[in-house]
């Protein structure tokens, strides 16, 4: 019996990791631009799809190349992608930066980038579900509990990743100068730090964390044009019950979500999984609404 | 002839729902995704009275309506002291938690298989099979429905949502609750909600819970804000635009593949440019400022 909630505890924490990616991706994201990027998810979903375009491509078929032509596959899909979403920032949202929109109308716009990206994605590469590994997975068992080699992967390249988004956060001047957009945008200007380009680059950072993340789930379960709406969605309710203004709430809020979808799947269904995440974001609103790892903001710092 | 009535029944129920949702995005400027919520869980509520309980057309409607109205507040309940992103999100809670229990709660909603064999209404004794009477009975409801929206919003009711939406703190200043207004705006949208359900249930006599997810709300919210918010206009402009967009489509021989996925292509670019050079929308008045 401890097996099973060891397992369930282990795939929860997996895929909350992965989670945290995309979650700390959109906070970075909210914070710096203060878009409430819903396209976030399209980006999300390009990555795996350039990956199958790059693959169709150049003929390889799946793997049996592996090795430093799946890895060219893998950085050019992930490079692909954070182009896209800085072309996105260029194109779309800079303009409403520029005339400053209100926050809504900002919305909106990510909204229609997310379904023309979805869209065009689902007519060239078709509705039906695409998996990026063929066949099974090999399976590994420590102490009782069975993961599959592609959740060792997912485990290890998101918690390396995690610590490299802090360490460029925290450490760096690029880190440093959006902290300092987040804060302050005006001011930071001010200061000779353009808001503009560290607005791109704060797209580049955070879609470079989703197109690992969702490379990640793709090659572990295989990918659908649609998947990217139940992730930004879940990384929003990840970043809101964390507290948005810490990124360590945002880790944190994600692995809670993760967990509690495995427990729900397990004892429910797998159908249960959006309901429960929204049930508990409705908890943390009605209860705690700053979050739960962060203070309570002055009302002029809102 | 049966294919124009057709489009005209689905323009009536549409422009119901835009009107509806136009309360809450144009009057009270709170973009929702909750919308197709609403309009299934008064489709459901009417439905099982109608087939479980073998009730007349006018007192499921009736209920419908309350019950929708009822759950409508779990939304502000849950929404009310937050605006912009995190209402839409609490709004968004709604949705995903509506669709998941009609989805799932199979012994009562029968879940993906769908509710089959609603009774088309029967009024006075007068059995509306025909699409033609079924149409008239659809432009009945519409302007009333519409005419009891035209009222609302021009009283001082509207008038306070108005000021409520462009100035919160002057409004309250005046001694306006502005949260109760608020709830208020969304509980009348969701009766219009749900008459609108009600009628798409004994219009197509089956529904699932396909209708009703979160894809539909942004559908929904697609159609006001193209069509234009904060007047009349601009929502019935949108209903027509939804409910044409896909038969010009047809007309113009793309396969049903590529079809709803170009409408979507249309609809995501419409509402980019819309944003930028046009935020009321085609007729509408409300730019969300602010």
């Amino acid at each position: 019996m401890t097996s099973i909630f060891l397992q369930i505890f282990i795939n929860g924490l997996i895929v909350g990791l992965v989670y945290a990616l995309v979650a700390l991706g959109f906070n970075i994201i909210y914070r710096g631009t203060k878009v409430f990027h819903i396209a976030h998810g399209a980006i999300y979903t390009s990555a795996p799809y350039f990956f199958l375009g790059w693959v169709l491509l150049t003929g390889s078929t799946h793997f049996t190349n592996i090795g430093s032509s799946l890895f060219l596959g893998l950085v050019s899909a992930i490079v692909i992608t954070c182009l896209l979403s800085a072309l996105i920032e260029l194109i779309v949202y800079r303009p409403h930066f520029m005339k400053g929109s209100s926050s809504v109308i900002t919305f909106v716009s990510s909204l229609g980038v997310y379904i023309v990206v979805i869209n065009l994605i689902a007519i060239f590469f078709g509705n039906t579900i695409r998996y990026l590994y063929p066949g099974l997975q090999p399976t590994l068992t420590f102490w009782g509990v069975r993961v599959t080699q592609m959740q060792v992967i997912e485990f290890i390249v998101s918690i390396i990743s995690i610590i490299g988004f802090f360490i460029l956060l925290e450490k760096s001047s690029l880190g440093r100068k959006i902290r300092a957009v987040s804060d302050n945008s005006t001011l930071a200007n001010v200061l000779g730090i353009s808001a503009k380009r560290i607005r791109v680059q704060v797209f580049l950072v955070g879609s470079l964390l989703a197109s690992i993340a969702s490379l990640l789930i793709a090659f572990d379960v295989g990918v659908t044009p649609f998947v990217g709406m139940s992730a930004v969605l879940t990384a929003a309710v990840a970043v809101i019950i964390g507290g948005v203004n810490s990124y360590r709430g945002s880790v944190v809020g994600a692995i809670l979500l993760g967990l509690s979808q495995n427990v729900v799947i397990w004892f429910l269904s797998d159908q249960w999984k959006d309901a429960v995440t929204f049930l508990i974001l409705v908890i943390v609103l009605v209860c705690r609404r700053q979050g739960l790892l962060s203070a309570k903001m002055r009302l002029e710092e809102k | 002839m049966s294919y124009m009535l057709y489009i005209v029944i689905l323009i009536e129920i549409y422009t119901v729902l835009s009107l509806s949702l136009n309360v809450v995005v144009g009057y009270a400027g709170l973009v929702t995704l909750a919308q197709a919520a609403l309009y299934g869980v008064g489709a459901y509520v009417a439905t099982l009275l109608m087939v479980n309980l073998h009730w007349g057309f006018l007192p499921a409607l009736l209920l419908a309506v309350v019950g929708t109205v009822l759950s409508s507040f779990l939304i502000t309940a849950a929404s009310m002291r937050f605006k912009g992103d995190y209402f839409i999100l609490a709004a968004l809670a709604f949705q995903v938690i509506v669709y998941s229990v009609i989805n799932n709660w199979v012994t009562v909603t029968k879940g993906p298989f769908g509710i089959a064999g609603i009774p088309k209404p029967d009024l006075f004794g007068i059995h509306l099979d025909s699409l033609l009477t079924f149409s008239l009975f659809g432009l009945v409801i519409t302007v009333m429905v519409g005419g009891l929206i035209y009222m609302v919003l021009h009283s001082a009711f509207g008038r306070t949502l108005q000021a409520i939406r462009d100035d919160e703190i002057a409004a309250t200043t005046l001694g306006k609750k502005a949260s109760s207004f608020k709830i208020r705006s969304i509980a009348i949208s969701a009766g219009c909600a749900a008459v609108a359900g009600t009628l798409y249930a004994t219009f197509i006599t089956y529904i699932d819970p396909s209708t009703f997810t979160t894809d539909d709300s942004l559908l929904l919210l697609c159609m006001v804000l193209l069509g234009g918010t904060g007047n009349f206009k601009g929502p019935i402009v949108g209903a027509v635009i939804l409910v044409l967009l896909p038969e010009a489509l047809r007309l113009l021989a793309i396969p049903d593949s590529v079809s709803a996925n170009l409408r979507m292509i249309i609809y995501g670019i419409a509402l980019i440019v819309m944003m930028l050079v046009r935020p009321q929308g085609i007729a509408g008045k409300y730019k969300f400022e602010s």
